[in-house]
């Protein structure tokens, strides 16, 4: 077992405007990756249209490239569609899943799941009260709940959690507090810490930065694109689970 | 309009209307200085055209930024526990 390369960005939120801007970097990602992680809001609205151009920027890239979607890929409420599109450019859309990539230097598999708010321990939102209340914070659970039947799923070396909302508050520093309740779960941090997991890549806190660590002592890196100011950042994993 | 009003109507203007979220807004007198970063310079200004459109009252200062998407320039080593080495950075390309 040797030394995998992952290679993450999220929060490209792609439109007609920026296709191109990413592909210089990408052309020889392999050189530096053995697989690419984007970590939600691949698009600007999700609109079918949108989601081509995210096609069109990763795909047919030289390493396997493989998603969660976010917030604004649902905006546009045409979730099957986007990832139809990208699925048909080869990209693998994770929901609830896990996929196990062979690499040179040993398996990696991702676990995927977009997550949801409902913030952190201690300050976090309970099911209780209105029905608006109970939904908002039963996704969260529920979104949890897919996330560690995916990493459970994973048969692998080294095993990786992709998600859009953090799991942590350590990677939201720089956001106001008062919003951290959209940004993340502690509930993911959980789902995270429930099954060995060496790494946990995530996005959505565009004002965040990028290092953390789950009360279970998982590293967690936020990439959105904003925060990581590259085409995106490379974590080199050296360890089995 | 108080400010409080105007900086949360300037917020869902962008966010509602034009996807744009976690763009700030302040606003000095007669000023609104927009900051935050967008991912491509028409959305910069497509964010001020906005903006300027719903309050033409308002001198908008555009300080948004597009961030950059060159290749890294060095890879983090994950080694251990994050509680014992810690992580360092190295080139590796
Ligand atoms: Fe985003
Ligand atoms: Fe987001």
């Amino acid at each position: 077992m040797g030394r995998v390369r992952v290679g993450a960005v999220g929060d490209v939120h792609l439109d007609r405007d920026v296709v191109g801007r990413f592909r210089p970097a990408l052309d020889d990602v392999a050189e530096h990756a053995d697989i690419l992680l984007l970590a939600g809001d691949l698009t600007r609205h999700g609109t079918p249209e949108e989601a081509e151009c995210v096609a069109a920027e990763f795909g047919g890239l030289d390493v396997p490239v493989v998603a969660v979607l976010g917030n604004h890929d649902y905006h546009g409420d045409r979730v099957t569609e986007v990832t139809g599109i990208l699925q048909a450019a080869g990209l693998t859309v994770l929901e609830g899943e896990g996929t196990v990539v062979e690499t040179q230097n040993g398996n990696l598999g991702v676990a995927g799941a977009k997550g949801f708010g409902g913030g952190f321990a201690g300050r976090c939102a309970t099911a209780f009260g209105e029905p608006e209340m109970k939904d908002f914070v039963r996704h969260t659970e529920f979104s949890a709940s897919l996330l560690t039947k995916a990493l459970e799923s994973l048969e692998c070396d080294v095993r990786v959690a992709l998600t859009h909302y953090s799991p942590v508050p350590d990677t939201l520093q720089g956001e106001p507090l008062e919003i951290y309740p959209f940004l993340g779960s502690y509930l993911l941090a959980e789902a995270i810490d429930a099954v060995p997991t060496q790494l946990a890549i995530h996005g959505h806190a565009h004002a965040g930065v990028e290092r953390g660590v789950t009360p279970g002592g998982v590293r967690v890196r936020n990439v959105a694109h904003p925060v990581i100011r590259q085409a995106y950042s490379v974590f080199v994993i050296d360890q089995t689970c | 309009m108080k400010d409080e009003y105007l900086l949360a109507q300037v917020q869902r203007l962008l966010a509602e209307d034009g996807g744009e979220l976690g763009i700030d807004a302040l606003r000095r007198d007669d000023t609104l200085v927009l900051r935050g970063e967008v991912e491509s310079a028409d959305r910069c200004r497509e964010v001020e055209r906005r903006v300027a459109d719903a309050f033409p009252e308002l001198t908008i200062l555009n300080e948004l930024t597009v961030p950059r998407v060159h290749k890294p320039q060095e890879s983090e080593e994950l080694t251990g526990r994050p509680a014992a080495a810690g992580a360092t950075s190295e080139d590796r390309h």
